[in-house]
């Protein structure tokens, strides 16, 4: 099994040996400890991403695909292995410096879209930028920039017409197209989705998934987790985790086995 | 993120829970309303100085008569009180002041009315000001208490009631009881009476002379005072040496002094502020410290509340980390709404306030002083917002020691994985323990306060008062008899 997940990381290392590394992780590993119990979510994960990419990973439940994205979107901290997004080295970075990356180079889409339903979509989206701190030197953007950055977003997933509505108000493919303009906004290296058709019917998820697609060509650089291989499929490059160890082939899901 | 889409997302978010918001601000609202008229009547008792130029300088005198080396300040023997009167403007300035009653005949309801038996000192060591016209008419400085001329200065109250406030009112006379006075002076409406000098607002202000109290009178009375004003640098000790002089000749005046071998009369020299002051900074002291426990219970109710709240802003707060926000950006977004929050308690507070305040001039005229300048200031409106910053940095603290930010991303994949963590029993635990422990505290101190009042309203006389009555009789008129 060994051999056979290097042969696949060094044919997508060739193929995108040209290409500017965008995220990169290299023994991953992260183990749940509790008094009388050590759970070993991920073992040894090697993932280099290079810009433009669009990645799925995709596995059974409970085999680390949310513990994996939660390391690569710096909201958990691996237990061992190394971390670098865009060239740093972001394995052991403090909360705040976490938070500034999170904000600046990282872009999440949810299941659940987690959207703030008392804001507008506007202020959803914008939260992004307002939350943006400028270091010295910088100059920080101005209201009228965080309007023309907000609607550019909202034009490229066709939502502009909502600004002013509130979720609440939005079906269920609406609402994801606006979690993936909040996730554009801020024009991060790589957009982490996780499970993003989980919460719509087939037609929405089809959707969603042919706008993800149309970003990635358009050069937007994504990392999908999910369990349904149908839209593992929109994915340039499928990668499959089983019991916390990336493995070259879909793993057997139970229900198919049986 | 700037300041403005802080308090805009807030207000956004608290217009979701508006029970939330009303159960929260109605219970600050009325403990703190309590806290704020406290600090403001200690404030003014406590603090706040006298409405008169150079107060600090100002003091009251009073006889002092030492027995057995015990003090005993009671009554004021009349004659010693002239003497020292006429005797120390050597050296200091002083007023003399006599309190008393008289039938305001010239009016048609003949209403009693409350009268100052002064010295001209009076006006100008409290720099009185007037409304219209001035103080009694003076002959030069060496002006005698027997040479004033029957003149009055009336209150800016009775100038409204009795003379229509009028613009002719100087020059006009009036008559209490069977002597005529000529007004010359009306005071400002802002002018309040200092207060061991009266025990309700004087209406009537005479020149000492018609008091009919002279050096030659031996009695006491309680009515009976002296306003000092003591230049800067002069020995406190000095004058009181200087007086007590005067009362010692006075005693011993056409006296066999070996019978008085253990008994002195003495000066006494009390700071105005002190001797208006009291004993009440105790009594005001205790309903300060009532009112902050009082606050406390009702805090920890709302910490209650409020982590309550917080406990569903878990998922916002997870999706403000998530897309960048620091660990104090969402103490800061934490900040801000409870601050929305207990300023408007303290808004609501404040009106709550000066209700109580005017609640308390009247309940507690007669106990505690300078309550009719009582009333909400710029100091209590400040004490309040700083109240109100404190509260809201306790509740931002609460919530963030509640929350922890890193485990935050747990509430990002709610979709079925069971997300809705609690706040920490142990602090709500610890929230209950301290209702209860400073509800009982303040129960056990108020029945201890209760006790030892009951068991002084209900200590024996010594007398029989039963079926006894006071009658006060006045009389408007004396007829002189020609034959005595």
């Amino acid at each position: 099994m060994t051999e056979s997940k290097n042969t696949t990381h060094n044919v997508i290392n060739e193929l995108a040996s040209k290409k500017a590394i965008c995220l990169q992780l290299s023994n991953i590993a992260k183990v749940f400890r509790t008094q009388e119990l050590e759970t070993h979510a991920l073992r040894c994960v090697d993932l280099t991403i290079y810009q433009g990419d669009f990645v799925s990973i995709s596995g059974p439940s409970g085999c680390g695909k949310s513990s994996l994205l939660a390391i690569m979107g710096l909201l958990d901290s691996p237990s061992a292995g190394s971390y670098h997004i865009v060239g740093k080295d972001v394995s052991q970075l403090g909360v705040d410096m976490r938070a500034e990356i999170r904000n600046k180079s990282i872009g999440f889409i949810f299941q659940s879209f987690n959207l703030i339903d008392e804001l507008s979509v506007f202020e959803n989206i914008a939260l992004v930028l307002r939350y943006r701190e400028v270091k010295s030197g910088e100059k920080e953007l101005t209201e009228t920039e965080i309007e023309q950055a907000v609607h550019s977003a909202l034009s490229q997933v066709d939502m502009g017409h909502r600004a002013e509505h509130k979720p609440n108000q939005l079906s269920g493919g609406q609402q994801q197209r606006i979690a993936i303009a909040r996730a554009l906004v801020g024009k991060p290296a790589i957009l982490l989705v996780d499970e993003p058709t989980g919460n719509l019917d087939s037609k929405n998820g089809d959707a969603v998934m042919a706008l993800l697609k149309s970003l990635n060509k358009a050069g937007t650089t994504i990392c999908m987790v999910t369990h349904d291989t149908r839209y593992a499929e929109f994915a340039d490059t499928q990668l499959h985790l089983l019991d916390g160890e990336m493995i070259s082939e879909p793993a057997m899901m139970v229900g198919e086995a049986s | 993120m700037k300041l403005k889409h802080e308090i805009l997302h807030s207000i956004a978010g608290l217009k979701k829970t508006p029970i939330f918001v009303f159960t929260l601000v109605f219970t600050l609202a009325v403990t703190l309303g309590a806290l704020f008229a406290a600090f403001n009547l200690n404030q003014l008792i406590l603090f706040k100085e006298l409405p008169y130029a150079n107060a600090e300088q100002l003091y009251v005198l009073e006889q002092n008569l030492v027995r057995d080396g015990k003090d005993n300040i009671g009554d004021q023997t009349i004659g010693a009180q002239i003497r020292m009167h006429r005797l120390s403007k050597a050296f200091i300035s002083s007023a003399i002041v006599q309190r008393g009653k008289g039938i305001l005949v010239s009016s048609p309801s003949e209403p009693v009315v409350a009268t100052l038996f002064l010295s001209n000192e009076f006006f100008s060591l409290l720099s009185v000001p007037f409304e219209l016209g001035g103080a009694f008419s003076r002959d030069g400085d060496n002006e005698q208490l027997s040479d004033a001329k029957a003149e009055a200065v009336i209150s800016y109250q009775l100038w409204q009631t009795d003379f229509t406030g009028s613009q002719q009112v100087i020059g006009q006379s009036l008559q209490i009881n069977d002597e005529h006075y000529k007004i010359v002076g009306v005071l400002d409406e802002d002018f309040i009476d200092p207060g061991p000098f009266v025990t309700q607002a004087t209406q009537v202000y005479l020149p000492f002379k018609f008091s009919g109290l002279t050096e030659d009178i031996g009695r006491g009375t309680s009515t009976l005072l002296s306003l000092v004003h003591l230049s800067q640098g002069q020995s406190l000790i000095g004058v009181t040496e200087q007086l007590s002089m005067i009362l010692t000749a006075f005693m011993h005046e056409g006296v066999d002094a070996t019978n008085y071998t253990n008994i002195e009369l003495k000066a006494h020299l009390t700071k105005l502020n002190d001797s208006i002051k009291g004993d009440s900074g105790q009594i005001t002291l205790v309903i300060f410290a009532a009112s902050l426990v009082l606050l406390l219970i009702a805090f920890a109710n709302v910490v209650n509340l409020y982590l309550s709240h917080i406990s569903k802003k878990q998922q916002l707060l997870a999706i403000c980390a998530c897309i960048g926000a620091k660990p104090r950006a969402l103490f800061k977004k934490l900040f801000v709404e409870s601050l929305l929050l207990t300023l408007g308690a303290a808004v609501f507070a404040l009106i709550i306030a000066a209700w109580l305040l005017v609640l308390t001039k009247e309940i507690a005229g007669g106990t505690l002083p300078r309550l009719n300048e009582l009333g909400l200031d710029g100091t209590t409106i400040i004490f309040s917002l700083l109240i109100a910053v404190i509260l809201a940095a306790l509740l931002a603290f609460f919530g963030k020691f509640a929350v922890s930010y890193n485990a935050l991303k747990e509430h990002l994949s709610s979709s079925g994985k069971g997300t809705n963590a609690q706040v920490s029993p142990i602090i709500r635990k610890l929230l209950i323990a301290s209702q209860v422990s400073l509800t009982g505290l303040l129960l056990l101190v108020t029945s201890m306060v209760l006790q030892t009042n009951l068991e002084t309203v209900n200590h024996p006389l010594g007398i029989n008062v039963e079926n006894v009555t006071s009658v006060w009789v006045m009389l408007a008129k004396v007829i002189k008899d020609k034959n005595n």
